[in-house]
């Protein structure tokens, strides 16, 4: 039998259609599907059939949606308060005002989207930090959206005078920081990043530098008029490359997946009166919309995912948060005209940032997990697995140094724009001690079915004043 | 207008059929034991038609199931043309109404499908290094409920309210010297 040619196009077309990801193609091919997803939303009784097992009322529902609002409002809240700087010589003569961070700009990864509690005196240059650690400075200050760009330490123009101090505190070096330096990149997954250290004052490294504290201190006010505002916050240890001259600086936070809030300093003279009212938690915002899922599931077996009746015409986009009561189900994953894929927590490769709260820690500040990737859910269990990929471990507590995991409260961290901080997403045993880098694979105890009994699904829209600022995956 | 009408009856039926299977897949299928009711239904239908068709068949079938899927319609396009255009020559020279022939068959396809699409997923969007796809394990679960289920129900499946039109048209003769 003869394969006319034109069919093997077709078929070399789709290969690499289906294998390289390409938005335009995609957009268009999603267009020519609208019809087959209006045929799709007759097979209703089947997802119907599918709930009928565990029906639980919505005011069930909204009973522990109020539960859980309050708890993740206070998390949240203490989430704020973790990132503020306690110094007194890092505060005194500043003005703090927080900010949520909202993704990555269009620009690339070393641009965040943040949106601060309040803009009033909030100008191009002054510095953003995470608790003691330099991070950036605003690029921009946009006050039709309210929001400022802030370029990171990680840019490859950006640039930051720092020393290097010995444990004593004494002055070892001066040096520039700024940009990213590469260990061995693995062929999948991730690099292992340095900021990058320049023109160092002196060459003749002893080994007791390595490890030594390296905090920001700009000597020149014309290029950096604001750097006094920053002066004495870390940027990292210091440490040295793949060969002698080849130093950086082993930062002390997680650039890639771990911003989530972060606090501008601006000019002031006192601390507490200066701090903005918080921003209403996500879930009061007047973002969401109801839509109804009409699938049971996913026919391929390893996908978790449920089609909405809701899409683009109701101001949806990918990746945006879809929520039952206030616990997170999942992501959109591709949107429609008239509808859209739930990706569930548990469909492989979803990808999310979380917070954590240490059960029997009070004291404790929240943990930014950083980035959680689905790895689908256990075949016994049925839970949904995560990778924890923890660059920041959870370290033994001297009162309880046998224990090999604590037991955690998750919700979401903000950093994607879609998915806002303070949805709850489940409870999970946290492995103590770090994983070398190979990441923990940790499961959600309580969200077996989040589905079971949901009759309506709220999906979080793009806020008006965000549209367009979609940056990188 | 007559020639489009079986097809639409194609597309309603598969999606039926592709909820019931996202149904049963969804935390509810011991195993990962999920069969795939379009290779089913494109094999017994496949094995009444010439190859033109059978891929025409295999685009229906495959666009239901994008419709219902979060995987990618390029990736089941091209899975379910590729199972169309292996049974389309064997059918011009065997049986396919054979059972065991059938379920090998059936079985193969639906396989190579469940391992086919978390491997193209895969490579779209990259898990973290050392992560194994999580589909990669049910390619034998898929294969051998797939087996099962077209044994028992694939001329059942074509036989469906509309269907006729899409294999029973064909010439008589042809499938007469088949059957001879």
């Amino acid at each position: 039998m003869r394969v006319r040619p034109l069919v093997l196009l077709a078929l070399l077309c789709l290969g690499l259609l289906a294998l390289r990801p390409d938005a335009r193609l995609e957009g268009a091919l999603e267009r020519v599907l609208g019809p087959s997803r209006y045929l799709a939303q007759v097979t209703w009784p089947i997802a119907r059939l599918g709930r009928v097992e565990l029906r639980a009322s919505e005011a069930t529902v909204v009973a522990s949606a109020t539960g859980s609002r309050a708890a993740s409002a206070a998390l949240l809240e203490r989430w704020y308060a973790a990132a503020l700087p306690r110094a007194p010589d890092l505060v005194e003569g500043r003005r703090l005002v927080p900010g949520e961070v909202l993704g990555r700009s269009a620009g690339g990864r070393d641009q965040l989207l943040v949106r601060p509690w309040s803009l009033e005196g909030l100008s191009v240059g002054l510095p953003a930090v995470v608790r003691e650690a330099y991070i950036g400075r605003i690029a921009e200050v946009d006050t039709v959206r309210g929001i400022v760009r802030v370029d990171l330490v990680t840019g490859r123009e950006s640039h930051v005078g720092a020393r290097v101090l010995a444990l004593d505190g004494a002055e070892l070096a001066r040096l520039v920081v700024g940009g990213v330096a590469t260990g061995g990149r693995p062929a999948r997954g991730e690099p292992v990043t340095w900021l990058a250290a320049h023109h160092p004052s002196r060459t003749d490294v002893d080994d007791a530098w390595f490890g030594a504290r390296v905090v920001v201190d700009e000597l020149l006010p014309e290029l950096d008029p604001f750097g006094k505002l920053a002066a004495g916050y870390g940027l990292g240890a210091f440490a040295r490359g793949a060969s002698d001259g080849d130093w950086r600086v082993e930062p002390i936070v997680d650039f890639l997946h771990g911003l989530s809030s972060l606090v501008l300093l601006a000019p002031g003279t006192t601390r507490a009166p200066a701090l903005p009212d918080a921003p209403p938690h996500p879930l009061e915002e007047p973002l969401w919309v109801a839509a109804r899922g009409f699938t049971a599931g996913d026919p391929s077996p390893w996908r978790a995912s449920v089609k909405l009746d809701r899409g683009l015409d109701s101001g949806l986009r990918v990746g945006a948060a879809v929520v039952r009561g206030a616990r997170l189900v999942g992501r959109l994953g591709a949107v429609s005209a008239s509808g859209s894929t739930v990706r569930l927590l548990a469909d492989p490769g979803l990808e999310l940032s979380a917070l954590a709260e240490l059960e029997g820690r009070p004291a404790e500040p929240p943990r930014l997990l950083g980035r959680l990737v689905a790895l689908g859910s256990d075949p016994q269990s049925g839970r949904p697995r995560f990778l924890w990929r923890d660059v920041l471990a959870i370290e033994h507590t001297q009162a309880a140094t046998d224990s090999a995991s604590v037991r955690a409260r998750l919700t979401t961290a903000a950093g994607d724009l879609g998915l806002p901080a303070g949805l709850y997403l489940g409870v999970a045993m946290l492995p103590l001690g770090s994983s070398g880098g190979a990441g923990h694979v940790i499961e959600l105890e309580d969200a077996e079915d989040a589905l079971r009994g949901a009759e309506r699904l709220f999906v979080r829209q793009v806020d008006p004043r965000l549209a367009g600022l979609e940056g990188p995956p | 207008m007559r020639r489009f009408v079986p097809y639409l009856c194609l597309a309603l039926w598969s999606t039926w059929l592709f909820a019931l299977q996202g149904w049963w897949a969804a935390g509810r299928a011991p195993g990962g034991l999920v069969p795939d009711l379009g290779v089913v239904l494109l094999l017994g239908i496949a094995a009444r038609t010439d190859g033109a068709r059978a891929r025409r068949v295999a685009l229906v079938i495959a666009l239901s199931r994008a419709a219902l899927s979060a995987d990618n319609p390029a990736a089941l396009v091209l899975a379910y043309l590729a199972v169309a255009l292996i049974a389309a020559p064997i059918a011009a020279t065997l049986d396919l109404d054979r059972p065991w022939l059938r379920a090998l068959l059936a079985a193969l396809g639906g396989g190579a499908i469940a391992l086919w699409l978390p491997f193209a997923a895969d490579l779209r969007a990259p898990l973290p290094a050392g992560v194994e796809p999580s589909g990669g394990s049910l390619g034998w679960p898929v294969a051998l409920a797939t087996a099962v289920v077209a044994l028992a129900l694939s001329k059942a499946l074509r036989a469906l309210p509309g269907l006729g039109p899409l294999w029973r048209e064909e010439g008589s003769w042809e499938l007469a010297a088949r059957g001879r």
